[in-house]
């Protein structure tokens, strides 16, 4: 075994090793002198999760990467960035401020053609200040994925070019206006995957332009949009087969929901549904394809929702969404609160007339009746399974 | 022990022969997946047993089954964990190596993602003892190779 595991050629071996931390890999040096260069041929750069708790610290990290950067091959391409780096503001001082020498890995690596960068840079001081995005990410034009979380994009002067991108992650951003970010996304053509949570804009400002009116996504296949902190225009990414949502009625601004023409599979993640359960159901009409839904109420914001039995009556919608009708197969629902009144009401609605629907599946806390009151409910499909689960 | 034959006659299968004289079938679309087969397929056509000398019969049934998964589009971050979950270190290496040779790039990758993650943080008598290396280091060597790259040797955990 050992012999035939030896006469693997170094290619493979490499691609092996760039599956592993940048440190593991270079480690390696000393396995035998057959190892000892291998490291410098992995197309990978991926120092992981590094914390430094003082300046020493930092400097023998830095000192690390440099010889890294230096002695790996010239001739390879660097294919993926990654580095997960926290530390605290006042621990590390001039001239060696993190972020001047994080930008020019960063400027480097883009020159070698990287496609795929996943960078965190957590400097413990909550969100008033964010690290500055370098600015060299939003022109590479071989990147194919994207991963940001806890950046400050700065005002562009230059348009963003990202022809090649198809995956795009974005939290905790920071971006002077909507505008900006909009220009962000129009810079990225060919997105297939995007994932935004706590995108937020030094300016609040309506989208008046009439130009974002039409603007859309149009390769794009999954989205992970969370609408709960900041306005996020949703025409961009109507286009979608597979959607994550995090939204309340409260952020629902007027001809807010567009038709998702090609949407099969949707999350929607709100406060509580017996507040928004207008919204699911404007939500479902908008879903003409829609085969697998799960409703999930959870505690958005600490402490804000206190449950309130008056106001909220349930009226039945005057049309029958057509997804129930015709797609839908799956729904899922899990209750924070327990199903009680107007939520109760949507759970009935959508078995009384989801025609083609095989599974539904309730997650409760309490409230064994739940079971009870929904099979004696009428159904609509004779082949739906219903199972309620209980939450402690 | 021969897996059963399609009872589809639109999709057609293949007979593949292990390095030690068993017969396995496999659905023509999963051979495609393994560019090796296709080639010798291409070459031998598709009527005649394939042989494959350097996949044994202990290895093929798992790989077939990964590729069964596969073209139904069933793979999932589940199915690979259960996959593997209770393969020992040779077991995957046997796998990796078969998957090398049939070209089968998909069972390749998974496979390079679950050494290096049963590799990540051991020490380097294990990575050594995985991979079957001599050290040819003498211990000056080895010892002036550690200090030029210190910061990847720190937390690193040595066996006894």
């Amino acid at each position: 075994m050992a012999d035939i595991v030896s006469t693997l050629p170094d290619a493979i071996l490499c691609h092996i090793l760039s599956f592993l931390e940048t440190k593991q890999s270079v480690a390696t040096t000393i396995l035998s002198k057959r190892w000892k260069y291998l490291w410098r041929s992995v197309p990978v750069l991926d120092l992981g999760r590094s914390a430094v708790t003082d300046q020493n610290a930092y400097i023998r990290f830095i000192h690390f990467v440099y010889s890294v950067l230096l002695f790996r091959d010239p001739a390879l391409p660097i294919q993926k960035f990654k580095l997960i780096f926290g530390y605290h503001i006042h621990q590390i001082v001039r001239p060696y401020y993190p972020m001047d020498t994080i930008t020019k890995w960063v400027d480097f690596v883009v020159q070698r053609r990287v496609e795929y960068i996943d960078l965190h840079v957590d400097l413990h001081v909550g969100t008033e200040y964010l690290p500055k995005l370098p600015i060299s990410i939003l022109t590479c034009n071989t990147l194919v994925v994207l991963k940001l979380v806890c950046f400050n994009v700065v005002e562009l002067f230059s348009p963003v070019a990202l022809p090649s991108l198809k995956t795009l992650h974005l939290d905790n951003i920071m971006f002077p206006e909507l505008r900006d970010f909009m220009l962000f996304l129009v810079g990225c053509p060919i997105l297939e995957d995007l994932s935004t949570f706590d995108v937020a804009f030094d300016s609040e400002e309506s989208l008046t332009c009439d130009e974002w009116k039409s603007f859309c996504l149009t390769n794009l296949t999954t989205a992970d949009i969370d609408c709960y902190c900041n306005h996020f225009p949703l025409k961009a990414v109507h286009n979608v087969s597979s959607l994550r949502l995090q939204i309340d009625q409260e952020n629902c601004r007027n001809d807010f929901i567009h038709t998702f023409h090609n949407l099969t599979k949707l999350d929607l993640f709100c406060s509580s549904l017996h507040y928004n359960w207008k919204m699911v159901i404007e939500v479902l009409k908008h879903c003409p394809k829609l085969q697998k839904l799960h409703l999930n109420e959870v505690e958005l914001e600490e402490g804000l929702w206190t449950r309130n039995d008056d106001n909220e009556n349930w009226v039945d919608p005057d049309f029958v969404p057509q997804c129930l009708s015709l797609h839908l197969r799956t729904c899922y629902i899990s209750s924070f609160f327990g199903l009680h009144g107007t939520e109760l009401m949507l759970a009935k609605y959508i078995l009384k007339n989801a025609k083609v629907l095989q599974t539904m599946n309730i997650w409760n806390s309490g409230q064994p009746e739940i079971k009870q009151q929904l099979s004696s409910s009428p159904v609509a499909s004779a082949t739906c399974k219903l199972t309620v689960y209980y939450v402690p | 022990m021969a897996q059963e034959a399609s009872s589809s006659t639109s999709s057609k299968t293949i007979s593949l022969k292990t390095g030690d004289g068993e017969i396995f079938e496999i659905e023509a679309s999963a051979a495609k997946q393994m560019k090796t087969v296709q080639r010798l397929i291409d070459d031998l056509g598709d009527d005649i047993t394939i042989p494959l000398h350097n996949v044994f019969s202990k290895e093929l049934p798992k790989i077939i089954e990964y590729y069964k998964k596969d073209i139904t589009g069933e793979i999932t971050k589940d199915f690979e964990a259960e996959f593997v979950k209770d393969l020992n270190d040779d077991e995957v290496k046997v796998l990796f190596l078969a998957a090398n040779y049939l070209d089968a790039n998909k069972l390749f990758e998974f496979l390079s993602q679950n050494i290096a993650d049963r590799l990540e943080s051991k020490s380097v008598e294990y990575v050594r003892k995985y991979f079957g290396v001599e050290n040819d280091f003498t211990p000056e060597e080895e010892s002036k190779l550690r200090e030029e790259r210190a910061w990847s040797f720190r937390g690193i955990k040595e066996d006894e």
